[in-house]
C-alpha cells in the first residue's frame, strides 16, 4: 500500500492541485513512509544468526588418564612436541580450552590434577584463594563434560602454575588453530581455517582437505581450499612435488586469493625460476590483481557512498535554513550531536543506567528500565526520539535566537556559534566527554557481497536512513500542503503573509525540521562512531563545503555535491602518501579550485538572497565631526592608561609582572582585531581565519627564539628534541637557518603572513567568491592548515608546539624570564622602592609590554589614516555596493586582497608580540574557535570603528581570564550567551552605546541629519 | 559621407535586415551600438530574442514593454553582466560580446540601475570623487591629453600600476573639482555635497546616481527607470536633464511612465516577450494594434 502511494506520488508531476493525490496531503503519511522504509531496512540488515549453537560440546576420549599425563608432559623440554601432537590428535573443545588456559597462564597443577583457576582473591584472613575447575579428570559419578566442573577452593601456595617454555608456547598456539578446525561453531572454524593457512601448518593439511569437500558452510570450504593451496605452495607440505605446487599456484589464481599474492610474486621474481613455472605464476598473479582492483574499487565506492549520503543528510538541513531563510546555522553540527546523545540516552535507559539510583544520587530506590530482552529495540525506539529531541532543540534556537536574525547571514553566523558553544558545554557538564555505549547486536558484522568485499551493516543502515530521509524531504516539499506553504514563504514572504499564511509558524517548522534531519544523521552516526559533545564540529566544516559547492537553495545541488565530495574523499584517502588528514586538505583544494570556476556553486541560486550584501548597514557609525572629538578623547585615555597608569602601577609594585604580562598579551591580540575590523568593518568581508596568520607570525618568532635558545651538541634546539628523536636525519629543519637575525625574522614573518593572506584573498576574490561563501571557505582553509601543521613530519612540534625555556632563551640579548625581585625584608623602607623600580624596569617583560603598546598604537594610527584616505573610501564603497564600483571601472578584487593582506600582516605581527610574552606557541591557535573569538571581540566592541576592536579585545579577554579562574566550566556558557546577545540586542557593540543611549533618552531625536547619527535603517527583524 | 546622408533620408531607415557588419565603416559611423541575433536563454526560458537592434550616435532611445519583456535583461547583456547565449554585440565599431562588466564600463558604457546605486556611507562629494574615471576609462573616452613625452613611458605596466594607485579612490585635482561642481549645480545637489548619501531623498539619490554616471563621460548611457518614484516636478526636471545629456552622450532609457516618455520626445522601441514588437515614435507606437494587444492582453 505504501508502495502504491509512493508510485502515485512520483508519477504525478504537475503541481496543479487538481492532480495532486489526496493521500499525500497529510504529512503524517510521510512519517509512516519513513517508518516503513526504516523497518524494512532493519530486517534486511539482520545478519542471519550463527547457524549452530555455541554450546559447549565435548568429545569423549577413551584415554582419560593419558590426558593428564600428556598435559604434564607439555612442560618438559623434550616431551612437549610429541605431547602436543598427541593432544592434537585427541582434539576436542576440552583440549582447546586447556591450550588456551596454558597460554593465559591460568592452568595449575594441584594435587596431581590439572585445574584451571581464573583468578585469586583475598579472603578475610588474608589468604589468596581461587576457584578451581577440573580440566582433565571428571568428578566421580559424572560421565560427560569435564571442563567447568568446580572442584573446590584452592589456596595459592598449594597450586603450582604449569609453566611451558616459549617454544612449547608457539607450538601450542599453532595446535590451537589445528584443533579449531574441528570446532562445531562455524565462526571458529573459519577463523581456524584461515589462521592455519597463514601460519603454513602442514599438519593441518589432511583435515583441510576434508573440510574443503565436506564442510556445510561455503566460506569455510573456500578458506580451507585456499589455506591448503597456500600450505602446499609454501613447501610446508611434506609430500608435495613440483607439479602439485604448480597446481596449487594455479588454484590460488582461480580462487583469486589475495593472501597468496605476495608469495606468488616472490616466487615469480625469484632467481632461476623456469619459464613454464613463471607463466603459471604470472597468470595467477594477473587474476588476483584484477580481483584486487575490482574489490578495492567496490569498497571505495561503497565507502564514498556512505560518507556522501551522510554529508548530504547533514548538508540538507543547512541548505534548507540558508537557502530558504537566509540564516547560517553554525549550530547545525550540534543538532546532529543532540540526536546522537538522545540515542545514547535511550541506550542508557534501556541498559538501566539512565535512571538508576547511582546516577540520581540515591533518589530512586529502584532502577527504571525495560526488560533485558528488549535491549536491541532501543535503536528503533531511539529514531523518533532523536528526531523529536533535535527538532525541539531547533525550535528553541529558532524562537529564542534565530527569529531576530532573518536575512542577516553574518549576524546569524555569530549568534548560532554561541548556541553551539552553549550546547556543547551543556552536554559536557551533564555527562562529560566519554559516553560508553554498546551497539545493537545486528549492527555488527557485514554483508559479504562478493569475495573480499564486506559491506558493514551499520553503513548499509546509514545509507538506507539517509536515502529515506531524502526521499521524504522531496515528497514533503513537492506534494504536501506544508511544502507548498514553505516554498511560498521563501519566494515572497510578504505576499504569503497577505494571503493568510502564518509565516512565523512556517519558519519554526522549517527550522525544526532541518534540525530534526541533523538529529537523524547523528542517530545514524551513533552506529559508526562514538558520541561525544564535540562530534558535531567534525562534520560541520565538510557539510558547509557541500552546501557551498552545491549551490545554496537547490536541493539537487546539495545531493550531487555531497555525494561528490564523499566519493572524492574516499577515493583520495587510499592513494599513496595520503592519510585522512592530507585527504581533507586535497579535497579542500579541489573545492577551492571548483569555486573559482563556479563561484555560486553547481546549481547557482539566482535569487536575491544569494546576492545580498547584508549586515553592512551600520547605523551606529557617527559622522566625522563627532568622530574626531571622540577619537581624541579615547586616544588620550588609552595612552594615559597604557603608558602611564599601568606601568606606574607596575613599577610601584601594585600589579605583578604576571598581570603586566597579561596586558601585553591582550595588546598583541588587539592587533588581530584591528586587522579584522579593517576587512570586516570597513570592507565587509568576514574572515574566519585571522588567527591562522597570528599563529604563523608566532611560529616565525618561535623559530627565531629557537635559534637563540638552548641547543644540544648536535645543534638541535631543545624545544625540538623530542620531535627529532624518531627522525633518522638529525639536523634541524632547513628553514630554521633563515631566522637568525632579528630584523630579517620580522621581515620574513610579515612577508609570509601578508603573502599567504594576499594569495588567499586574490584567489578567492578574483573569482567573485563573496559574503558568506568566503567566510565558510576561510574556515575550511584554517582547518586544512591545522591538519597539515600538526603532523610530525613538519617537525614543528606537532600538537605540542614549541615551548621556550624562559631562562635560557634570548630575545635581542636579554632572556625572557623574570629576574628575581628584591625581598621586602632585605631592605629598609626608604631605599626599597628605588631598588624595586630599578629591578622592575630591567625586566624583559616590562619592555615587551611597552613594545607591544607602541606597536599597537602605531598600527592603530596607521589604520586610522588608511581608512580616512582614498583607499579607505574605496574600501567603504566596496562594502556598500561592490557591483557599482566595478561598473565604474575599479578592479575591486585587488583592493579586497590588499586589505586582506594588511589584516594578515597585522595578525602576524600580533603573533610575534605574543610569543615571547607567553613563552609557547602551539597549533591551538589554528583551531576555528580562536578565529571566531576575534570576531566576537570586534563585534562586541563595535565594528567599523577601530576603537571597538581594541576595547572589545581587552574587555572580553579580561572577562575570559577572570571567568576561567573562577568558574571555568561555565565560561563557555557565558561566552555563548555573549555571542547570541550581541548581534541581536547590540549589533553596534560597545561603541554604539552612547548612540543607543542618546536615542533612548532623547526622544524625539534631532533631525538636522548632519550632527547626530543617521536615522536607523529598518532591518527585516524590526530591530536597531 | 553621401551614403550616410542618403540613409538619413531613407524611409526604410529602420529596416536593418539588409544592413549589418559587412558595411563596416559605414555602419560604424551609423551606429554606436548594434545587437545582432542576440538571444538569452535561462534554464530553457528564452528571455531575449533580438534579430537586429541599432542605436545611432547621440540618439536617445526609449525602451518600453510590459513586465517580463526582457528590458532589464537587454541592459544586462549590453553592460556585460550577463553573457548572451548566441549573437554578437558591437559597440563603437568593435565587437564586445563576451567581455565582463568592468571591461565594458571602461570602454565607455555607463549604467544606472533601477534602484539608485549610491554608496550609502559616503557623502555626495565622496560619491562623485569615486565616480571619477579610472585612467583607462579616461583614456578611452579621450578625456586626458597625455603628454607626448610621457606617452611611451605610460605604456609600461609598472607605470600604469603606479598611475592607477596614484589616482585610486578619486584624486581631487582642480579640474576634477570643477567638473564635479558643475554637475552638482546642474542636478541641484551642490548644497548637499557633504551630506551622507543615506540621508538624501529618493529623488536626490536618483540624481546623484545619474550624476556619478556622467562624470566619466561615457559614450553610452543605460538609464533604467530614471523616473521611478519621482514626483511630477522631479520627473520634469529629470526629463530636462536627459535631454541636455543627449547633446554629448547616446542614451538608452527604459521607462514605464508614458508621460515621461512623451516629455522625452524620442523614438520608442517596444519589447514583448523578448522580441521587438515595434519601433517608431510614441504616437505611432501607441496606435499600433499589436502593441495594444500585448499591453492590454486579449
Amino acid at each position: 500500500m505504501f508502495i502504491r502511494m509512493v508510485l502515485e506520488a512520483l508519477l504525478f508531476h504537475s503541481p496543479s492541485t487538481a492532480h495532486r493525490p489526496r493521500i499525500c496531503r497529510n504529512t503524517s503519511c510521510l512519517f509512516a513512509l519513513l517508518a516503513a522504509v526504516f523497518v524494512s531496512g532493519v530486517t534486511v540488515a539482520q545478519e542471519p544468526q550463527a547457524d549452530e549453537a555455541t554450546a559447549q560440546n565435548s568429545e569423549t576420549t577413551p584415554a582419560i588418564p593419558d590426558l593428564n599425563s600428556l598435559v604434564m608432559q607439555l612442560a618438559g623440554r623434550d616431551t612437549y612436541k610429541p605431547a602436543t601432537e598427541a593432544l592434537i590428535t585427541i582434539g576436542g573443545n576440552d583440549v582447546e580450552a586447556i591450550f588456551a588456559h596454558i597460554k593465559n597462564r591460568k592452568l595449575y597443577l594441584w594435587q596431581d590434577r590439572i585445574v584451571y583457576i581464573p583468578a585469586f582473591g583475598k579472603t578475610n584472613a588474608g589468604v589468596s584463594m581461587g576457584k578451581a575447575y577440573a580440566m582433565t579428570t571428571p568428578a566421580p559419578g559424572r560421565g560427560q563434560s569435564m571442563a567447568g566442573q568446580v572442584i573446590g577452593e584452592v589456596s595459592k601456595p598449594d597450586a603450582r602454575m604449569l609453566k611451558v617454555q616459549r617454544k612449547a608456547r608457539k607450538q601450542i598456539t599453532k595446535a590451537m588453530m589445528v584443533i579449531g578446525l574441528h570446532n562445531k561453531d562455524v565462526t571458529k572454524r573459519r577463523v581456524a581455517a584461515k589462521k592455519v593457512g597463514d601460519t603454513r601448518q602442514g599438519a593441518a593439511l589432511v583435515r583441510l582437505g576434508q573440510m574443503a569437500e565436506t564442510d556445510k558452510d561455503a566460506k569455510t570450504r573456500f578458506l580451507a581450499k585456499e589455506s591448503a593451496a597456500l600450505i602446499i605452495l609454501s613447501g610446508n607440505a611434506p609430500d608435495a612435488d613440483e607439479a602439485e605446487r604448480l597446481a596449487a599456484a594455479k588454484e590460488l589464481g582461480q580462487l583469486k586469493s589475495i593472501r597468496a599474492f605476495h608469495m606468488l610474486k616472490d616466487l615469480y621474481e625469484a632467481e632461476g625460476v623456469s619459464d613454464t613455472d613463471a607463466a603459471v605464476y604470472d597468470t595467477a598473479i594477473t587474476l588476483i590483481e584484477r580481483h584486487k582492483t575490482v574489490s578495492q574499487w567496490t569498497s571505495h565506492t561503497f565507502r564514498g557512498f556512505s560518507l556522501g549520503t551522510i554529508l548530504v543528510l547533514i548538508a540538507l538541513g543547512l541548505a534548507i535554513t540558508f537557502g530558504l531563510m537566509g540564516v547560517i546555522n553554525m549550530a547545525h553540527g550540534e543538532m546532529l550531536m543532540i540526536g546522537a546523545i538522545a540515542t545514547w540516552a535511550t541506550f542508557s535507559f534501556f541498559s538501566g543506567t539512565l535512571f538508576s539510583s547511582e546516577n540520581w544520587a540515591g533518589k530512586f530506590a529502584i532502577s527504571l528500565r525495560p526488560p533485558d530482552t528488549w535491549f536491541d529495540w532501543y535503536y528503533v525506539v531511539a529514531l523518533p526520539i532523536a528526531f523529536l529531541v533535535s527538532a525541539f532543540a531547533g525550535w528553541l534556537t529558532e524562537v529564542l535566537v534565530v527569529r531576530w536574525l532573518y536575512k542577516r547571514p553574518l549576524d546569524s553566523l555569530l549568534a548560532t556559534i554561541g548556541v553551539s558553544l552553549i550546547m556543547i558545554q551543556g552536554i559536557r557538564l551533564w555527562k562529560g566527554d566519554n559516553l560508553g555505549m554498546r551497539h545493537p547486536s545486528w549492527a555488527t558484522g557485514g554483508w559479504e557481497v562478493m569475495q573480499d568485499v564486506v559491506l558493514p551493516y551499520n553503513r548499509l543502515f546509514l545509507i538506507t536512513l539517509a536515502s529515506s530521509c531524502l526521499l521524504s524531504i522531496v515528497l514533503l516539499f513537492r506534494y504536501t500542503r506544508i511544502g507548498l506553504l514553505i516554498r511560498a514563504t521563501v519566494q515572497n514572504r510578504e505576499i504569503a503573509q497577505s494571503l493568510g499564511v502564518n509565516t512565523r509558524l512556517i519558519d519554526m517548522f522549517t527550522f525544526s525540521f532541518g534540525a530534526g534531519l541533523a538529529g537523524l544523521a547523528g542517530y545514524g552516526l551513533f552506529l559508526t562512531s562514538n558520541p561525544t559533545p564535540e562530534m558535531g564540529q567534525t562534520y560541520i566544516v565538510q557539510a558547509f563545503q557541500t552546501v557551498v559547492v552545491g549551490g545554496v537553495g537547490k536541493l539537487i545541488g546539495v545531493m550531487v555535491s555531497g555525494l561528490g565530495i564523499g566519493f572524492l574523499q574516499k577515493f583520495i584517502e587510499p592513494l599513496p602518501l595520503m592519510d585522512p588528514g592530507w585527504a581533507t586538505v586535497v579535497v579542500l583544494l579541489i573545492v577551492i579550485g571548483f569555486i573559482q570556476r563556479r563561484p555560486a556553486g553547481l546549481f547557482p541560486d539566482k535569487g536575491r538572497l544569494a546576492n545580498q550584501t547584508d549586515g553592512n548597514s551600520m547605523p551606529w557609525l557617527a559622522t566625522s565631526s563627532s568622530t574626531n572629538r571622540r577619537d581624541l578623547i579615547l586616544a588620550i585615555l588609552f595612552v594615559g592608561a597604557g603608558l602611564i597608569v599601568i606601568p606606574g602601577l607596575y613599577l610601584t609594585g601594585m600589579i605583578l609582572p604576571s598581570t603586566l604580562n597579561k596586558f601585553g598579551q591582550y595588546l598583541a591580540f588587539s592587533m588581530i582585531a584591528i586587522g579584522l575590523d579593517l576587512v570586516w568593518g570597513y570592507v565587509g568581508i568576514l574572515s574566519l581565519c585571522q588567527c591562522l596568520f597570528f599563529a604563523l607570525g608566532g611560529y616565525c618568532m618561535g623559530f627565531y627564539l629557537i635559534n637563540h635558545g638552548p641547543m644540544d651538541e648536535f645543534g638541535i634546539p631543545a624545544c625540538l628534541a623530542y620531535v627529532m628523536s624518531d627522525v633518522a636525519d638529525k639536523r634541524p629543519p632547513g628553514y630554521l637557518s633563515l631566522f637568525h637575525n632579528f630584523p630579517i625574522s620580522v621581515f620574513l614573518s610579515v612577508l609570509v603572513t601578508g603573502g599567504i593572506s594576499f594569495i588567499i584573498g586574490a584567489t578567492c576574490f578574483r573569482s567573485r567568491v563573496r559574503g558568506v561563501y568566503f567566510s565558510i571557505l576561510t574556515q575550511a582553509i584554517l582547518v586544512a592548515f591545522w591538519n597539515v601543521w600538526v603532523k610530525n613530519d613538519m617537525r614543528m612540534g606537532g600538537t605540542n608546539g614549541l615551548t621556550f625555556d624562559p631562562t635560557k632563551t634570548m630575545l635581542m640579548g636579554a632572556t625572557i624570564a623574570n629576574k628575581p625581585f628584591p625581598n621586602p625584608e632585605d631592605f629598609n623602607s626608604g631605599g626599597y622602592l628605588a631598588q624595586y623600580i630599578s629591578v622592575a624596569i630591567g625586566q624583559t617583560r616590562f619592555w615587551l609590554y611597552i613594545t607591544s603598546f607602541l606597536v599597537l598604537a602605531t598600527s592603530f594610527f596607521l589604520a586610522r589614516m588608511l581608512v580616512r584616505s582614498r583607499f579607505g573610501r574605496v574600501m567603504v564603497a566596496i562594502r556598500d555596493d561592490e557591483t557599482r564600483l566595478r561598473f565604474i571601472g575599479y578592479q575591486t578584487w585587488v583592493y579586497k586582497a590588499v586589505a586582506f593582506a594588511i589584516a594578515g600582516g597585522l595578525a602576524g605581527i600580533g603573533g610575534m608580540l605574543y610569543v615571547p610574552q607567553k613563552g609557547i606557541i602551539t597549533p591551538k591557535f589554528m583551531e576555528p574557535f580562536w578565529s571566531i573569538m576575534v570576531v566576537v571581540w570586534v563585534a562586541l566592541g563595535g565594528r567599523g570603528t577601530l576603537w571597538g576592536a581594541v576595547l572589545g579585545t581587552i574587555g572580553v579577554s579580561m572577562l575570559y581570564d577572570t571567568m576561567t579562574s573562577i568558574a571555568p566550566e561555565y565560561w563557555k556558557l557565558v561566552l555563548g550567551g555573549l555571542f547570541i546577545l550581541v548581534p541581536i540586542a547590540l549589533p553596534g557593540g560597545i561603541m554604539s552605546l552612547p548612540a543607543v543611549a542618546k536615542k533612548l533618552f532623547h526622544r524625539p531625536s534631532r533631525s538636522d541629519g548632519t550632527d547626530t547619527e543617521p536615522p536607523t535603517i529598518a532591518t527585516v527583524g524590526g530591530h536597531v | 559621407m553621401t551614403d550616410i546622408q542618403a540613409l538619413e533620408h531613407d524611409p526604410r531607415q529602420f529596416d536593418y535586415i539588409n544592413e549589418g557588419p559587412s558595411h563596416s565603416q559605414l555602419w560604424k559611423e551609423r551606429y554606436l551600438l548594434f545587437l545582432q541575433d542576440v538571444t538569452a536563454v535561462f534554464d530553457g526560458f528564452k528571455a531575449l530574442d533580438i534579430q537586429n537592434l541599432g542605436i545611432g550616435h547621440n540618439e536617445l532611445r526609449v525602451i518600453v514593454g510590459p513586465n517580463g519583456a526582457g528590458k532589464t535583461t537587454m541592459c544586462d547583456i549590453i553592460s556585460g553582466m550577463t553573457q548572451p547565449t548566441t549573437g554578437k554585440i558591437f559597440f563603437d565599431g568593435e565587437e564586445i560580446t563576451g567581455q565582463n562588466e568592468t571591461a565594458i564600463a571602461q570602454l565607455g558604457v555607463g549604467r544606472k540601475f533601477q534602484v539608485p546605486d549610491v554608496f550609502d556611507s559616503l557623502t555626495v562629494w565622496e560619491n562623485m570623487l569615486l565616480a571619477l574615471p579610472t585612467l583607462e576609462a579616461a583614456r578611452r573616452n579621450d578625456l586626458r591629453k597625455t603628454d607626448s613625452r610621457l606617452a611611451d613611458l605610460g605604456q609600461l605596466m609598472i607605470v600604469k600600476a603606479a598611475q592607477r594607485f596614484f589616482n585610486a579612490g578619486g584624486r581631487e585635482t582642480p579640474q576634477a573639482r570643477e567638473q564635479i561642481e558643475m554637475i552638482l549645480k546642474r542636478v541641484k545637489l551642490i548644497d548637499e555635497r557633504h551630506t551622507v548619501a543615506n540621508n538624501l531623498s529618493h529623488g536626490q539619490r536618483q540624481w546623484l546616481a545619474i550624476s556619478s554616471l556622467i562624470l566619466a563621460k561615457p559614450k553610452l548611457l543605460l538609464v533604467d527607470e530614471p523616473a521611478a518614484g519621482l514626483t511630477d516636478f522631479e520627473s520634469a526636471l529629470t526629463a530636462e536633464l536627459i535631454l541636455e545629456l543627449k547633446e554629448e552622450h547616446t542614451i538608452i532609457c527604459i521607462e514605464h511612465d508614458m508621460e515621461f516618455v512623451r516629455q522625452l520626445g524620442s523614438r520608442v522601441t517596444v519589447l514583448n516577450e523578448g522580441r521587438i514588437l515595434a519601433e517608431d515614435t510614441l504616437d505611432n507606437v501607441q496606435a499600433n494594434n499589436e502593441v495594444i494587444e500585448a499591453y492590454l492582453g486579449r
